[in-house]
């Protein structure tokens, strides 16, 4: 069976879910994205990459307790499956492999 | 804690999206709102939540389409027809009791021009057209629960569609201003429907 395919965004959610492990939640994955794309991405996009990515099977989720404060709130957590570190590998190795051989940093077209 | 703008929250829970997807998105706005609020101040924060529930918008949608059954499809056909009828029932129940009064008070033939396609103020037009639109969507946010401004929307749209075709099949001169009044019908019913998810704002937590 061939393995879904990943988009731009959705490489982004899954790296950035990998690299915060266990504070992989929805406020964070978005702050963290944010910051390593420089764009403000909604919470709405981030949450419709997250379920994409939960519905092929790259990432699974699970609800906590709501958290021991005043008007604490329960959040979802998220984390790779094999799947989505195997698609990860994947597209790592893809990488690597089309910017193989560009010595020198990419410079500007000049105006 | 800072309380999120209810008319924000309400309307974001009001569109449908399935309680998991509605409810992470809710609470992460709700958190990133705390933390704003500590860093920007209040109205800072309350400018923020606003504009990012307007983006997060056709998000939640889009998960109501995508959760979308036959069932579902024909309950909304259901709801619209129904409160359709609903509110052309009050309408014409109104009229006739304003008629009535009227007659009585020997004053019927300052309603006669009502009956009439031309010649009623513009003002009066939409100010009539819009009460009914924003009773028409409060209707239909009542009758669904889940989803009451997806329910006055579609409400709207149909509404508007069935005046769009009537104006074309009846009338050969059409006003300009009656292809504005699909407009003012579409912002009526969503704001009927807003203001019956704002009533139930407190249900969905």
């Amino acid at each position: 069976m061939k393995t879904p395919s990943l988009g731009a965004l959705e490489l982004t959610v899954l790296l950035a879910v990998a690299r915060l492990g266990e504070e992989a939640y929805g406020l964070a994955i978005r702050r963290d994205v944010s910051a390593r794309t420089e764009r403000d991405y909604s919470v709405g996009a981030v949450y419709a990459t997250l379920q994409r990515l939960e519905d092929k099977g790259f990432l699974r989720s699970r609800t906590t307790d709501p958290l021991p404060v005043r008007g604490g709130r329960a959040r979802r957590l998220f984390e790779p499956t094999a799947a989505g570190r195997r698609a990860l590998r994947e597209a790592q190795r893809v990488a690597t492999s089309v910017w193989a051989g560009v010595g020198r940093p990419i410079r500007p077209e000049p105006i | 804690m800072t309380q999120p703008p209810r008319l924000a929250e309400a309307f974001l829970a009001s569109l449908g999206a399935q309680p998991e997807f509605r409810d992470a998105v809710l609470d992460d706005l709700a958190e990133e709102l705390a933390l704003r609020t500590q860093w920007d101040g209040v109205r800072a924060a309350r400018r923020w939540y606003y504009r990012e529930a307007i983006r997060s918008t056709p998000y939640l949608l889009r998960d109501w389409v995508r959760g979308l059954r036959l069932r579902d499809v024909s309950r909304l056909a259901g709801v619209v027809l129904t409160s359709y009828v609903f509110m052309t029932m009050i309408a014409l129940t109104v009229l006739t009791i304003a008629r009535s009064v009227m007659g009585t008070a020997g004053l019927s033939t300052g309603l006669q021009w009502l009956g009439q396609r031309h010649g009623i103020p513009l003002a009066l037009t939409f100010a009539l057209g819009s009460c009914a639109a924003v009773l028409g969507g409060y209707i239909a946010g009542w009758l669904h629960a889940r989803a009451p401004i997806v329910a006055a929307l579609a409400l709207g749209a149909v509404w508007s569609l069935v005046g769009l075709v009537a104006i074309a099949a009846v009338e050969s001169t059409v006003p300009p201003h009656a292809y504005l009044m699909p407009l003012v019908v579409v912002i009526g019913t969503m704001t009927g429907g807003a203001l019956r998810a704002r009533g139930t704002a407190a249900h969905w937590r």
